[in-house]
Formats: C-alpha cells, sequence, structure tokens
C-alpha cells in the first residue's frame, strides 16, 4: 500500500540502523514482499560526501539492504534483527557516479528457512543505475 | 613484496579509509594482502547498531575494493577515480566487532595494459579473514577511470 509522510517516519524509526547509517528518507510503497524508499539528502552519509554529491555502492547497498528489510518487519520477532547474509548480480548500470536522489523498488523473491532474497532496482531520476539481489537473514527468530 | 603508499593512491580520507597498509608481489602468487584494524571510534558504529557496535557487511566490501583500488592506481601510477561496477558475489559470515583486525587478500583476474589511456576494468576475487575465520568473500569488478 501507499505510505504516507508519518507512516513512513514510523516505518524509518523503527529501523535497527541509527544515524549516522541509516540511509532510507522516505517510504513510498510497502506491503508483505514489496517495497519503494526513496534516498533524498544524503544527511546521514560520512563526511567524505560533505562536498561530493555522488553516492558510492557502499551506501547503494547498504540502501537496499535497509530498505528490503522493512518487508521483513513482521517476520520478525522480539529482539531478532535481520542482516546480510549475501549480494549477489549487482550491476552498476552507467559509467557516472550515482547522484542523489535515488529511488528503490525491492521485492521478495524467495524464502528459505530465515534467508529471505530480494531483487532490487536503484533509479537516479528517470534512469536505471543499479540492480542486483540482497539476501537477509533473520538471526534470533 | 612492494608496499603500496595509500597517501599517494587512495582518494579516501582517513576517515573513511578502511585499509591500514597493502602489498603486493608478483611472486606470492600476485596477490594483494592488505589489513585493516577497527579501532572503534569509526562514525558508522554510532548508527550499526545502537549500543551493540558491528561493523556493516557493506563496510567490509567497501574494505576490499579499497585494497583493490589501491592496487589498480599503484599499477597506473596516480590516484585516479572509479567505482565498484559489478558484484558476482558478496558472502557475508560473521559479524566483525570494534578491535577485530581483518586481514584481506585479493587476487587481480584480469591482465592489465599499464599503458592504458582510457577507462579500464578489472575483476578481483577477495577474501576477508578475522581471528583466523573467514569473515567475508567477494567477486567484484572495479571500473578506472583514467
Amino acid at each position: 500500500m501507499e505510505v504516507c509522510e508519518t507512516e513512513s517516519a514510523r516505518l524509518i524509526d523503527g529501523l535497527a540502523q541509527t544515524a549516522p547509517f541509516r540511509f532510507v528518507d522516505r517510504v513510498r510503497y510497502l506491503d508483505e514482499v514489496r517495497v519503494v524508499t526513496e534516498f533524498l539528502h544524503g544527511r546521514c552519509l560520512p563526511e567524505r560526501f560533505a562536498d561530493e554529491l555522488y553516492v558510492d555502492t557502499y551506501a547503494v547497498l547498504e540502501f537496499a539492504a535497509q530498505s528490503s528489510g522493512l518487508v521483513l518487519r513482521g517476520r520478525k520477532k522480539e529482539g531478532s534483527r535481520g542482516v546480510i547474509a549475501s549480494f549477489r548480480g549487482v550491476e552498476h548500470k552507467t559509467r557516472e557516479p550515482l547522484r542523489l536522489p535515488l529511488r528503490l523498488e525491492s521485492r521478495l523473491v524467495s524464502e528459505r528457512w530465515t534467508l529471505y532474497e530480494f531483487d532490487f532496482q536503484v533509479h537516479s531520476g528517470e534512469e536505471l543505475a543499479v540492480t542486483g539481489s540482497v539476501g537477509i537473514v533473520i538471526n534470533g527468530r | 613484496m612492494e608496499h603500496i603508499d595509500l597517501d599517494l593512491y587512495l582518494k579516501q580520507a582517513t576517515t573513511f579509509r578502511f585499509v591500514n597498509e597493502a602489498a603486493f608481489s608478483d611472486e606470492d602468487g600476485g596477490v594483494i594482502r592488505s589489513s585493516y584494524r577497527y579501532v572503534g571510534d569509526e562514525v558508522f558504529f554510532a548508527g550499526h547498531f545502537p549500543g551493540e557496535p558491528i561493523v556493516p557487511g557493506v563496510i567490509l566490501v567497501e574494505s576490499m575494493a579499497q585494497s583493490c583500488r589501491a592496487w589498480l592506481n599503484w599499477r597506473l601510477g596516480k590516484k585516479a577515480g572509479g567505482f565498484i561496477v559489478s558484484i558476482d558475489r558478496v558472502k557475508l559470515s560473521k559479524p566483525v566487532r570494534p578491535g577485530d583486525v581483518v586481514d584481506m587478500q585479493a587476487k587481480p583476474l584480469s591482465v592489465l595494459d599499464d599503458s592504458a589511456t582510457s577507462p579500464r576494468f578489472c575483476r578481483f576475487t577477495c577474501t576477508s579473514m578475522c581471528n583466523d575465520e573467514e569473515v567475508a568473500k567477494a567477486s567484484m569488478t572495479l571500473y578506472q577511470s583514467v
């Protein structure tokens, strides 16, 4: 379902990661298998980016993982946490560094025991910028 | 074994540099050996996770990529830009915490033309070990703008 600004803020507040290592600025859509998020201003990016507006691959990977983790919120028990287990088939589609804002769509594509795999796509403006898969394990479930 | 001067060949400043030392030798099987000690005051620990600091898996990937980048730039003889252009596979197997030392090995799989004047790509396989256990493994391709 579409997510209003208040609900988006509540969902982001519920992330285990906090500033300065939180990369989701807005949740646009969320259901049991799919999430759409935005990475808008980079206030949480480490200082190396203070005078550069580009976003490095590590931040895109973490953005994908944090966003995908939102889909798993209902599957976690109290005290359990989703951790990244793997990335697969990540491709940077352009030869230019990525710039904010970024929009990400991630979809749950497989579920085995406590391992959940998501396919994600990241757009920079209208352009498809990065695609890939992330595997998340729920620890302590 | 030739030591790679990180100040000369890495753009990342100390606050976002996750390699303390790196060296390369053709006689050592053409492997880049590097290491980083997570002191505990790195900026990301405050948010990952509050009260329970763990090195983010993506920082372990960044650290392996920086080691490869230092070697690529050392080969080129200048501090060139670039980024990770693709990742075939990354596997993160164990948590790394403040105080831990991560030892990395990376093997370049592409043959490079060192006189190249156009952008180039290099594929690497990388392994990160901590306390004699594998903590991360990656296969990735770096893009180097010239």
